[in-house]
């Protein structure tokens, strides 16, 4: 009898685990392999699921989980579209800080200083009682980063973050000082902490956060050195044709060509497949272009 | 008294030798009696008969060769008349010759009958007796007369019409008259005239250019005629060889054919796969939404539902370390 209740609650487990978490789960593996394409219908897949189950709160941090997805594809859109129905009143508290570490990467990656200050100061008090370090940590280093961008750099911030990551995420860490450095416009020190970071996040974040980092690297290096610049977006551009993600790649070729004047030709006949254009005529044969 | 009676005898026999003779001759000259002479009957036809009667002289070249016989109306209202012809004259008379009357030596003196012979009367047949003559108009002054009246008639026709037809070109009311007084109609076709000539000189100039240029346009032509001919030929060699092209891409169109049969044959057996497998996924989405109702009326119980841990469904991610 028992081992029959036993049974039952297993199944009861089973099935709970419905289609809502399981399309979110098997989207998540997928985003973590950089496949994001399917990881977008996994969670659309996920959320019908969710709405169906009147789940709030797992259709809140789906939602979540697609924005990210259409920030790494800079789909500007369809990322408004999905964050428009999240509201924090349906969160939890850990899902509400992952919202506003979101936000503020977001408005940070704009420039927007003030709105990421703004998220910060909606959760401040959340994170008084916050046991997850790294999530603390991610959003001081955040807010060091705004607060950088308006020139009022807080180095109380920086220590705290330090103290809560103990070098746990080293990436991350270097990915905010390169930031703080280039508001400082100390470009050489971002370029090395982007260096540093760029080699944990082919690691551990393989995808589109390290073409985050590239196409940052390339904006830098095109300060001092446009060879180099150029080699980095060549780069950006080939990363992103194997995510998949067209926007930021058209946005690499964009920078790529306004470096070298032309692109090489394998890119050109790319951008012009993207764009639906004819492909514009160029000198680069394919044994000029080089990989890095 | 004997001498006298022979005297008297000789002078009765002389006397009555000389009548006879004279008798004799008289009547041979005039054609009487036992010496009348001998003669024929030919006819003639006049449309008058003016001035003739029986007994008129019939003459040829001038010469009596006969008299009228009679003379009697036709049923046509014309005068035949008969000629006895004294038959030594008959030569003269043949089928061509030509009668006419006339006046004798002036122009108050009898009428008389002419028969002028053709000009050449050699080689004539003789009109046998009882033939018609061919009539011809009297010359005499009647004659004249009557000719020139109807000659002046027919001049006052002439005239009359002549006055018409100058009324007419003088009205401009009529065709003619409107014709004659307007120039434009002349000068219209004056300019017609003009373009005649023109488009007759341009025809000329056709003419002469086709002339100097056709022969070399034909010789041409020859030679592209027998180039088209070496090209069709060339082609007859090409079609031969697209008809084998065609039969083996006839035969590779049917070994397609044969492999999409066969293609087809496996996909009918694949669709009837993929139908039971959805049949099956069917039934199995069915099982579990059963088995979803049972575990949601267990999981309705209180003593379960307490027991069974809060775990979040969907985990949070982007803060992972890295």
């Amino acid at each position: 009898m028992v081992r029959l209740l036993g049974i039952c609650l297993f199944l009861t487990q089973a099935v709970w685990a419905l289609e809502s978490s399981s399309f979110a789960h098997r989207a998540q593996k997928q985003m973590q392999i950089a496949r994001y394409p399917e990881a977008l219908q996994l969670f659309a897949r996920a959320l019908k699921a969710s709405a169906k189950e009147a789940d709030v709160l797992g259709e809140q941090r789906i939602r979540l989980d697609m924005a990210r997805v259409y920030f790494y594809a800079q789909d500007s859109v369809s990322l408004a579209q999905i964050v428009a129905p999240l509201h924090e009143s349906k969160m939890d508290r850990p899902t509400r800080l992952s919202y506003a570490l979101f936000r503020m990467e977001v408005a940070n990656s704009h420039g927007n200083s003030s709105e990421a200050i703004q998220f910060f100061q909606g959760v401040s008090k959340l994170l008084e009682d916050c046991e997850n370090d790294l999530l603390h940590g991610s959003l001081l280093l955040e807010m060091a980063v705004a607060k950088a961008q308006q020139s009022e750099l807080e180095a109380e911030l920086l220590e705290q973050a330090e103290d809560l990551l103990d070098d746990e995420s080293p990436g991350r860490w270097h990915w905010a000082l390169a930031r703080i450095a280039e508001t400082q416009e100390k470009f050489g020190e971002a370029i090395e902490h982007l260096e540093k970071s760029l080699r944990f996040a082919q690691q551990k974040q393989p995808g589109a956060m390290v073409g985050i980092l590239l196409a940052h690297q390339a904006k830098l290096q095109a300060k001092s050195d446009t060879d180099l610049s150029a080699a980095t977006w060549e780069r950006v551009v080939k990363l992103y044709e194997q995510l998949r993600l067209e926007n930021p790649l058209l946005a690499a070729a964009d920078q790529l060509k306004a470096i070298r004047g032309e692109l090489p030709h394998d890119i050109a006949m790319l951008v012009a497949f993207l764009r639906k254009v004819e492909p514009e005529t160029t000198n680069n044969s394919p044994e000029d272009s080089h990989d890095p | 008294m004997e001498f006298s009676g022979l005297l008297v005898g000789a002078a009765l026999a002389s006397m009555l030798i000389l009548l006879t003779t004279t008798a004799f001759l008289t009547m041979r000259s005039q054609g009487i009696g036992l010496y009348k002479a001998e003669e024929y009957q030919l006819y003639c036809v006049f449309d008058q008969g003016l001035g003739l009667r029986k007994g008129t002289k019939v003459l040829v070249k001038g010469v009596e060769v006969g008299r009228v016989g009679a003379l009697e109306l036709t049923s046509d209202g014309r005068v035949r008349l008969a000629f006895d012809i004294k038959t030594e004259f008959s030569p003269w008379i043949v089928e061509r010759s030509e009668v006419y009357a006339t006046r004798d030596q002036n122009l108050i003196a009898e009428r008389i009958i002419n028969i002028v012979p053709p000009p050449v009367a050699k080689g004539q047949q003789v009109l046998p007796a009882g033939s018609t003559l061919v009539a011809g108009d009297a010359q005499d002054i009647e004659t004249v007369i009557q000719k020139a009246v109807a000659l002046l008639v027919t001049a006052d026709t002439l005239a009359q019409k002549a006055n018409l037809i100058l009324n007419s070109a003088l009205s401009p009311h009529t065709t003619l008259g409107a014709l004659i007084q307007s120039r434009e109609l002349y000068d219209q076709l004056l300019l017609q005239v003009d373009k005649i000539d023109q488009i007759t000189t341009g025809t000329d100039r056709l003419v002469t250019t086709l002339d100097q240029t056709l022969p070399p346009l034909l010789y041409r032509t020859d030679s592209i005629i027998s180039n088209a001919d070496k090209l069709v030929g060339q082609i007859g060699v090409v079609g031969g060889k697209l008809d084998t092209i065609a039969g083996q891409a006839m035969g590779l169109i049917s070994s397609v054919d044969t492999t999409l049969f066969a293609i087809n044959t496996i996909l009918g057996d694949l669709r009837e796969l993929t139908q039971g497998a959805s049949h099956l996924l069917i039934d199995g989405e069915e099982k579990v939404e059963k088995a979803d109702q049972l575990m949601s009326g267990l999981g309705s119980f209180w003593f379960i539902r307490n027991r069974i841990p809060k775990n979040d469904t969907i985990p949070l991610i982007g803060h992972e370390a890295w």
